[in-house]
């Protein structure tokens, strides 16, 4: 269980979260979304321990997030994040080194569906198998927490579908949780069982998709365009 | 045994990444035995045509600050991959020093195979000289060394002070790791001047006599390495500490 | 990807367009469905919400699920002819509806509706 109690983060002078307070379960696949600069990647560095809240307290499994914490959890960010002088297949070996709960087969496998080419230097790959690559990096760790910041954004069409694709072909819900920030809601809705909305810094609402549905009887998208205005 | 793997590849990683710089400093040295060549033959001098050799030896200090810098200027371009890493900042750190000092054995191993062979022909001349070339050779490889590792321990302390301050106070980061060199330089040059420094340090004496040299005879203290190590290694600890609780990406 | 109308839960589109595959025959009694996982790739949906999906129409008792084996269609094929009334009565009553709010009488709308089908059939011919 991921716990967010009463985060702020501050840089300087700017304050990038207000007062957040989330709880976040095994098993669910979660969007946040917002517009950019609203703090949603700032939420993902806090739960993976690569920031640290200026007040409140951020728990993984219980444990206080430092970054250390990349033991259970595997973080995607929306930077490139890639040691420019491996090949594909190097990058695997080296992601697999450092964790050991990297599942080299099911690598191969996510490689073989995004058809990635194992020989290709990082630097020669095109920005769609770039992204691909990261996804294969980061999906490809048993570990009960999956972190991707905009894993979709700026890629065209079918790159982002064969992402989507991989995703659901290789998370495992029954142990895992899969938290991804997005500005494309349309995209993501059907992918999600719960959504956050942020909105300057603060929490404006996290709730069940279904929920959603139940209570106002419309999806993510139509909500936020009613809603986060 | 899975935490060496892990640690292996970590240095494998940092080899690639400086390995081309590695190799341009190879060709510089081959270019500085060159030119001690040269300088062999035109001037009647032998012991001036050392002087070059003599120099890319002594540069040598800057080896390991200047790789474990570029080492970790690559990381700061993406600064997740490196700390979403489950192994502490000191493995990381370590990594990185260990890489500049098998770089710079490798580099000094080879100016001194080269000024061997170029030493060879001239061995006549050089004869009288030779036992104390022999201890002064032991003397200052290793001391080039240690000094370059521990001032590559400074500039991985100096760098985390900058990221951890990088986010607080922004451009000014820059001033405090001025601070951080200029403050500690002056409090511990006032600390080993007190007697209470000499006390603690002036122990385990060894004196070193370089009698064809015609120079003052060099006297070294085991407790000033003592108080050395312990300072790097308090140093590299706190580095350590910082990047695992206060850096920030 | 396949797009899913925002007013209603995902799961119950899904549910609609499996029920209505099954009354179709393009589904048929006792066939095996694709795993949770399978459905969710081909949808692009979550598989939980595809679990959803299956559970709702297990308990309109329209699927089975065999423990070790999967989903099925159920071979009761009287719950399947119900089921075919049902989706009729639906789509009835949906148009009905529509017809009647433009005013149109019993009248109009069965002898329209006669005339449409005889239209659509000749034109098919």
């Amino acid at each position: 269980m991921i716990q967010m109690t009463n985060v702020s983060k501050k840089y300087m002078n700017h304050s990038a979260l207000h007062e957040i307070s989330l709880t976040l379960p095994i098993g669910k696949i979660i969007g946040i979304v917002g517009e950019n600069g609203s703090g949603k990647s700032t939420i993902l560095k806090l739960i993976s321990g690569l920031s640290y809240p200026t007040s409140g307290t951020v728990t993984v499994n219980g444990v206080t997030a430092n970054r250390r914490i990349s033991k259970v959890v595997s973080y995607l960010s929306e930077l490139d994040s890639f040691y420019y002088i491996f090949t594909v297949n190097q990058a695997m070996d080296f992601q697999a080194s450092q964790f050991p709960d990297f599942n080299l087969s099911k690598a191969g496998e996510i490689m073989k569906f995004m058809q990635l080419e194992p020989q290709m230097k990082i630097k020669d790959l095109s920005k769609g198998n770039r992204a691909r690559l990261k996804i294969m990096l980061t999906l490809a760790r048993e570990v009960p927490y999956i972190l991707m910041d905009e894993p979709l954004s700026g890629l065209d069409p079918m790159v982002r579908e064969s992402i989507v694709k991989g995703m659901i072909s290789y998370i495992d819900l029954e142990s895992q949780t899969l938290i991804m920030t997005s500005h494309e809601i349309a995209e993501i809705e059907p992918l999600l069982d719960c959504f956050i909305a942020i909105k300057g810094g603060a929490l404006l609402k996290m709730i069940d998709v279904e929920k959603l549905h139940e209570s106002e009887g419309q999806g993510i998208t139509s909500w936020m365009k009613k809603n986060y205005v | 045994m899975n935490g060496m793997r892990a640690w292996a590849a970590l240095l494998k990683k940092d080899f690639k990444l400086t390995r081309t710089i590695f190799f341009v400093g190879l060709v510089i040295n081959l270019l500085f035995v060159m030119l001690t060549m040269y300088v062999g033959k035109i001037a009647d001098n032998t012991l001036l045509m050392f002087i070059p050799l003599g120099v890319a030896i002594v540069f040598h200090i800057f080896y390991i600050p200047m790789m474990v810098f570029i080492s970790l200027k690559t990381e700061a371009n993406q600064l997740h991959l490196w700390l979403h890493n489950p192994q502490p900042a000191s493995r990381l750190l370590l990594s990185k020093i260990v890489n500049g000092l098998i770089m710079v054995i490798i580099s000094l191993l080879m100016l001194y195979v080269m000024s061997g062979l170029l030493i060879e022909p001239k061995s006549s001349f050089i004869e009288p000289y030779w036992a104390d070339i022999w201890t002064s050779g032991l003397l200052i490889f290793p001391h080039i060394i240690i000094l370059s590792a521990m001032i590559g321990v400074c500039v991985l302390f100096l760098w985390s002070l900058f990221q951890f301050y990088k986010f607080r106070i922004g451009r000014w980061s820059w001033l405090v790791v001025i601070g951080a060199i200029v403050i500690p330089n002056w409090v511990t040059s006032l600390f080993e001047s007190t007697s209470l420094y000499r006390l603690g340090t002036n122990w385990g004496g060894i004196t070193y006599n370089f009698p064809s040299f015609s120079i003052a005879p060099i006297q070294i203290y085991t407790g000033e390495y003592l108080y050395n190590f312990v300072i790097i290694i308090g140093l590299f600890i706190l580095t350590a500490w910082i990047i695992d609780n206060k850096v920030e990406v | 990807m396949d797009e899913f109308n925002a007013s209603k839960p995902i799961y119950l589109q899904l549910a609609d367009r499996i029920s209505r595959q099954i009354v179709s025959k393009e589904l048929k009694a006792g066939e095996k469905l694709p795993s949770v996982r399978d459905m969710g790739i081909k949808y692009s949906v979550n598989p939980n919400t595809i679990q959803r999906t299956y559970s709702e129409l297990e308990r309109e008792g329209i699927l089975e699920t065999k423990r070790g084996q999967g989903t099925f269609v159920t071979e009761q094929e009287e719950r399947l002819v119900e089921q075919r009334v049902q989706l009729q009565h639906e789509q009835i009553q949906l148009f009905v509806q529509v017809m009647q709010e433009m005013g149109c009488s019993s009248q109009e709308i069965i002898s329209g509706l006669k005339d449409y089908l005889n239209k659509f059939d000749l034109g098919d011919e």
